[in-house]
């Protein structure tokens, strides 16, 4: 077995590590009863502060809880599939998303409060006014999410192994707090509306700040401070000086696209009505929807190559093939090979060919887990020696590749191409944002 | 299998690090807030702009809560403290009849603050609607009055009774100085 060491693999973009004890012996450090103690008082709370909005308007804030947790889904699906090799586990993902909705949300709200009368007293209400949420929203808002990100980290620090597992979690957090403040400023327009229990002013803020503005707001500000996170986490080769400025950075940032996005340039739409003021959503929302896809997909590709070259380390085609190989790192690789199937042996043939593709993603993160382990530098996978997970998983991809070859002829139900449900989720929900803001659009226009 | 004990360390002071910066968001700025003066004087007879549309000449000895106030470009609000009275000016830019406009305040004012014996009364100086209403043991009163049919003026006043009492004539000259800006 000949080891090639890639430059992704030389730079170490992933930092396994070994599982053991891992989630469970958390119980034993601060930090996991810290997060015990301020989710149960910040439920408490947060329970106190949308019970009187839940009893005047019962219907609107069902509607609106029902409404903002579906949009969630979407973003959930999204996330998780951006690091489909090493998937996190469900329990970390939730608590990430839990800190957003809770404690973000119920330290954020008198924060805010306050950071604004401060903006205000200190120089003047007109300037609070104009600028005052471009500058207390993202000061306080991005520090608390951050810190949830840190907590994850430092709650099961061999869970974030990548840049990517950072914007993960950092997503995440971003999506909880989103959510709830999406339900609080719907419980606000209900009120502001004046009307009693209604719908309408639940409906124009899922439109407005779930559609319009969702795409590029708090999600994708926390997975930027995440990518500094996970950074400093991973990065163990720099100096702590050079990671702690590489978190900082990635906090700076989404401080500066959230600051951005709050402040009243473009605000006017550049005095073209409705239509300038989409546009201005767009121009300021796009690019740092951009940054961060493209900082994903930049730490993915390492992540992909490192462990491609955990697998490519075991030399054994019936493991993975160099076409695979090549697959594992390309954009729509994995789905091409996927067609490929489908084309051969119909819908079973692309189910097979993802069942492969999966339980080898499962073996290459074990056997990083094993390298990581294994004392010195060579590891267990490089040694030939596999640990009893790795020869598990391995016995998980021959059963794949098996199954894969026995469907080589055509099924009589072909249909086309599915692609993955995940794309198809998230393709629905742009159409249906699409169009209920592109009707929101003509209304106010006419 | 333990945890080690400078991982423990650094776990320890990590979360007492998360735990500061929570306090020091969710107490200690309200704290620094309520620290700093909230009022500030406002020249006496001077028109003040709620908006860059909407203006109103503050009541006589009025003092500004500079921690509420915050006049914007079209929506905007201005927080008056005259005595023990607070007389608080929210214009917003909506397409409403004065009676809709009217009826809007009233179910905010209940459902938002939790006013209670809330009534119409006559129509009040420039064409205003205004009432009454009691939110706990103090006293209130409101004007709603509409802008082209374009901007809404809320205008409400609440403080105990006496005080808000003696005050009325010059709270509801001020409210009637409400004006667009020239």
């Amino acid at each position: 077995m000949t080891p090639q060491r890639t430059r992704a693999a030389r730079v170490a973009p992933v930092r396994p590590q070994p599982l053991a004890g891992d989630l469970f012996g958390s119980v034993r450090t601060p930090v996991f009863w810290l997060l015990v103690g301020l989710l149960t008082v910040g439920a408490a709370r947060l329970g106190g502060m949308v019970a009187p909005p839940f009893a005047r308007y019962p219907v609107a804030m069902t509607v609106a809880f029902v409404l903002f947790a579906l949009y969630a889904v979407p973003f959930v699906l999204f996330i998780a599939h951006v690091d489909r090799l090493e998937r996190e586990p469900p329990v970390l993902l939730a608590t990430a998303f839990a800190w957003g909705a809770v404690v973000v949300t119920v330290t954020a709200v008198p924060g805010n409060l306050a950071a604004e009368s401060i903006v205000a007293k200190l120089v003047s209400p007109r300037f609070a006014a104009l600028w005052g949420s471009a500058l207390a929203g993202p000061t306080v808002e991005e520090i608390l999410k951050f810190l949830g990100v840190v907590a994850i980290a430092m709650l099961a620090t061999s869970q974030v192994n990548s840049v990517v597992d950072g914007m993960v979690y950092g997503a995440m957090v971003g999506l909880g707090y989103q959510v709830m403040e999406n339900v609080s400023y719907a419980a606000v327009a209900v009120q502001e509306a004046g009307a009693g229990d209604r719908l309408e002013p639940v409906f124009t803020t899922f439109v407005v700040r779930g559609i319009l503005g969702g795409p590029w707001s708090h999600t994708v500000f926390t997975a930027l401070a995440g990518a500094g996170v996970g950074y400093a986490v991973v990065r163990v080769d720099r100096s702590a000086r050079v990671r702690a400025a590489v978190a900082g950075a990635g906090l700076g940032g989404a401080w500066l696209c959230h600051f951005a996005w709050n402040s009243p340039l473009l605000a006017d739409g550049l005095g073209v009505g409705v239509a300038g003021r989409l546009a201005a959503l767009v121009v300021k929302g796009a690019p740092v929807l951009a940054l961060v896809l493209g900082l994903a997909w930049l730490a993915r590709r390492r992540e992909d190559a490192y462990y491609a070259g955990v697998l490519s380390a075991l030399g054994d085609p019936w493991i993975v093939t160099p076409a695979e190989l090549r697959a594992m790192c390309s954009l729509g690789g994995r789905a091409a090979l996927r067609r490929a199937a489908y084309s051969r042996a119909g819908a079973a043939g692309e189910r097979a060919a993802r069942r492969l593709q999966e339980s080898q993603a499962r073996l290459a993160v074990e056997l990083s887990r094993g390298i990581a382990a294994a004392s010195g530098r060579g590891g267990a996978a490089e040694e030939g020696r596999l640990t009893p997970a790795a020869v598990d998983r391995a016995r998980e991809v021959l059963r794949a590749r098996h199954a894969l070859a026995a469907l080589t002829l055509p099924t009589a139900d072909r249909r086309p191409f599915a692609g993955s449900v995940v794309m198809w989720l998230i393709g629905a929900w742009v159409t249906v944002g699409s169009a209920l803001g592109l009707a929101l659009m003509l209304r106010a226009l006419t | 299998m333990g945890v080690p004990r400078v991982g423990l360390r650094r776990n320890t002071l990590g979360s007492l690090g998360i735990l500061a910066v929570i306090a020091a968001i969710a107490a200690g700025l309200p704290a620094l807030d309520r620290a700093l003066p909230r009022e500030r004087t406002v020249r006496s007879g001077t028109a003040y702009p709620v908006t860059d549309a909407i203006t109103v000449v503050p009541p006589p000895g009025a003092r500004l809560d500079a921690g509420q106030t915050r006049p914007g470009r079209d929506v905007g609000q201005a927080v008056f403290l005259v005595g023990r009275v607070r007389f608080a000016i929210l214009v917003s830019p909506d397409r409403l009849t004065p009676e809709a406009a009217a009826a809007r305040l009233r179910t905010r004012l209940r459902d938002g603050l939790g006013a209670s014996a809330i009534e119409a009364g006559a129509p009040g100086a420039a064409g205003a609607l205004t009432g009454r209403f009691r939110l706990g043991t103090d006293g209130g009163w409101y004007a709603v009055r509409v802008f082209d049919e374009r901007a809404v003026v809320d205008a409400t006043a609440s403080g105990p009774p006496a005080d808000l009492a003696d005050l009325l004539p010059a709270i509801q000259a001020s409210a009637a100085s409400i004006a667009r800006a020239t």
